[in-house]
């Protein structure tokens, strides 16, 4: 460990060395450029909170620690990230990130049309349907590449993607291995169409292909899966659609418990999905279609948590910004699912969202003299429809749909009354398979849910924004909520906020969510104060947003890049 | 326990004084797509001698939409005066970016939206949260702010009228 941090002492006498050179030496010497950013998110728990019936982990203090560095000159970059959870990973993060290291680090080249990668790389073939290595520390995820990859573009019209390697998983890697290429076309351009009169087509083709050993007791079982898709898109003045349509070969089943499910009964997965969007001078509409069946996979076949992802499925939904609409919230169903014993539960998706935006102009009947905002949308999801629940026997439908998963309607108004004054208001209605979703409680859970906000601009720099929220909620033993939110913002540095989410419904115990902070921002650099009881989910403060694990305590955060 | 925090805080010293002594820019080799599918080089983007806004939003980013909303409202007076160009990064995943388009054109936004899904530009650039707001001239960061406050837009304006004088 001392070793480590040498390392990195040393890396900073030289980075300082460097920069100091570049400032005195002749401009025409180029030395490159140093560039990074810090992190640090640290968490001090109470010792028990007996409401919430939270109990102090045995390290009271912890923190997160992200250094990222990077050095480019020209074509050519290098650089390192070192992590550092210390003494212990803040709760909800992946036990196995405990410690300290070197977690990334790479070195590239690139010219116009040509670039290649080796060490650790983010890398995502289309949507993110067959591939996507990407991180995410407010959910302690990050899944690069560890490996090489080269891309080449010899026209504005053809990229040519490979890659091949590992995922990281905490301070080593998974034991699959993954390769593939992707070939991304604007066809138009290509045969030399008139885009102009034409509209431009785009079509993209994936390869992956993800072998892993198996050493245990079925015959013929799968090492290696391949992963296809095909995808493509029309755009022409406002009008655009696209399709995507992926495919991948039999592998076998695990359980929700990681175990491999001991069958000769292999399976394959699939995906469709449509989408398009019509837009006029004021208002746009966005459609999106997808069914999934048994597609989301980790490279480490028996991995359950969030780390080795292979893929991206996200839910196709909207995702919501206020405390008491990210309390139901759906997780997308892309995968085999089985209840205890090996009861299969789920299959997959079908279903789709269409949204409507609007802005009633100034001085039209609706928009008054100041103009309105209108966003409608909707979202309905069912689970894929199967006959019995012994693996060995099950009859999987591709198509039809089954029970309904998820349902949400919501409807936001936001209103600007002058240039103090403006407001928003939002209507949900929620209906939540828990049943599908958790894998407990009821699978008719009903949300209405009402918020009204306000931002109120006191003077040039000073504003207070406040926000009421209450919730209705039908066939769930916590019942109702009601919340509340005021900041005081001095622009463009502090922020100060108090904000409670109280289960006022709950027979059982009802509880307060509280939660009282500041935060200071001052170019790139900012930090957060706050102190409370949080449940996860999104918070937004100062006007950054992060994702919360539930706790009681004291949390500071840290944030500065270069 | 004791002896790490020393450490850390030793660490933390070396990151201050190392990063005081460079400030330079940091011209990202990323390519981007746009809202027609066509790829833009960010390096190409950010040459301009007119100022050029970065802001890095999402659709789920409540005070991200608020900025962007609030510089609606006074971009063609911006753009009159100054010749100021905003382009907003969406950093929507496969998720929500299908949406962000729609939901730009509704909101009556003009401004020229380019993808990062993947947060190639997002990662390039070190931004950690969003909304984060660059200006460049000329290649060169002149301003950078996170987070978004009522008011910040003004200030954003004040900076891009002195860095032309």
């Amino acid at each position: 460990m001392k070793y480590k941090y040498s390392l990195l002492l040393i890396c900073f006498i030289a980075t300082s060395i460097i920069s100091n050179a570049q400032k005195t030496k002749n401009k025409k010497v180029e030395l490159g450029k140093l560039s990074g950013s810090v992190e640090s998110n640290m968490q001090y728990y109470n010792e028990k909170d007996d409401e919430i019936g939270f109990v102090a982990p045995d390290e009271r203090f912890r923190s997160n620690n992200y250094l990222k560095i990077d050095y480019t000159n020209k074509g050519f970059s290098a650089g390192f990230q070192f992590e550092a959870y210390q003494p212990d990973v803040i709760l909800g993060f992946p036990k196995n990130l405990k410690g300290n290291g070197i977690t990334n680090y790479y070195a590239s080249y690139s010219s116009k049309k040509f670039s290649a990668t080796i060490g650790h790389y983010y890398e995502q073939f289309g949507s993110g349907l067959l591939l996507r290595s990407w991180e995410d520390r407010q959910l302690g995820i990050n899944n690069a590449m560890f490996g090489g990859r080269i891309q080449y573009a010899p026209t504005d019209a053809l990229t040519i993607k490979a890659v091949y390697g590992k995922k990281r998983d905490a301070y080593t890697t998974g034991e699959g291995v993954v390769w593939g290429t992707d070939v991304d076309v604007n066809l138009s351009n290509l045969i030399k169409l008139n885009e102009e009169k034409s509209g431009t087509i785009y079509t993209g083709l994936s390869y992956v292909g993800k072998q892993e050993s198996y050493t245990g007791v079925i015959a013929n079982f799968p090492n290696v899966v391949h992963l296809f898709s095909i995808r493509s898109s029309f755009e022409k003045d406002n009008f655009s659609l696209n399709a995507e349509y992926a495919f991948r070969t039999k592998d076998g089943s695990i359980n929700d418990l990681g175990k491999v499910i001991n069958t000769d009964r292999f399976f394959t997965g699939n995906v469709l999905q449509l989408g398009a969007t019509i837009s006029g001078k004021t208002d746009s509409w966005n459609i999106t279609l997808r069914k999934v069946n048994n597609f989301a996979m980790y490279t480490d076949r028996t991995e359950t948590s969030n780390q080795l992802i292979l893929n991206y499925v996200p839910a196709l939904t909207k995702q919501h910004h206020f405390a008491l609409s990210n309390i139901y919230v759906y997780n997308a169903r892309t995968r085999f699912s089985f209840s205890p014993g090996n009861i299969l539960n789920s299959t997959g998706e079908i279903g789709g969202q269409l949204e409507w935006v609007k802005t009633f102009q100034k001085n039209s009947s609706l928009g008054g003299k100041t103009g309105l905002q209108l966003n409608v949308n909707f979202a309905y999801y069912a689970a894929l429809a199967f006959d019995g629940t012994d693996i060995n026997t099950t009859k999987i439908y591709n198509f039809k749909a089954g029970n309904t998963n998820f349902r949400d309607f919501n409807i936001e108004v936001k209103k600007t009354w002058n240039s103090k004054l403006k407001t928003n208001f939002s209507y949900l209605n929620i209906l939540y398979n828990q049943n599908i979703v958790e894998g407990h409680g009821n699978d008719n859970v009903q949300a209405n849910i009402l918020i009204g906000e306000t931002i109120w601009k006191l003077n040039k720099t000073n504003s207070i924004r406040a926000d009421v929220q209450h919730m209705w909620v039908d066939n769930d033993n916590r019942g109702n909520w009601a919340a509340a939110t005021i900041e005081y913002t001095i622009a463009p540095m502090f922020n100060f906020f108090v904000a409670d989410m109280y289960n006022y419904g709950n027979t059982l115990n009802k509880v307060h969510y509280y939660n009282v902070g500041a935060s200071v921002t001052k170019g790139s650099a900012s930090i957060i104060i706050s102190y409370g009881r949080q449940r996860e989910g999104l918070l937004c403060v100062g006007g950054v947003c992060r994702l919360v694990p539930a706790s009681t305590g004291f949390s500071i955060s840290y944030s500065y890049s270069f | 326990m004791l002896h790490l925090l020393n450490k850390k805080i030793l660490i933390f010293f070396a990151i201050i004084v190392s990063t005081s002594c460079f400030g330079q820019e940091n011209i990202a080799d990323v390519k981007l797509k746009n809202t027609k599918g066509k790829l833009i080089d960010f390096s190409e983007v950010i040459q301009s001698d007119k100022p050029v806004i970065i802001s890095f939003w999402a659709t789920w980013c409540s005070p991200c939409l608020r900025e962007l909303d609030a510089i609606s409202e006074v971009y063609d007076t911006w753009q009159k005066e100054t010749g100021v160009t905003l382009y907003s990064v969406c950093v929507d995943d496969a998720r929500s970016k299908a949406k962000a388009v729609s939901l730009a054109k509704g909101k009556g936004w003009s401004y020229e939206i380019l993808y990062d899904p993947n947060q190639d530009l997002k990662r390039a650039l070190n931004v950690i949260n969003i909304p984060y707001t660059f200006v460049f001239l000329n290649g060169k960061i002149i301003y950078k702010h996170t987070g978004y406050s009522p008011g910040s837009e003004d200030i954003l304006y004040e900076k891009i009228k002195a860095s032309l004088q």
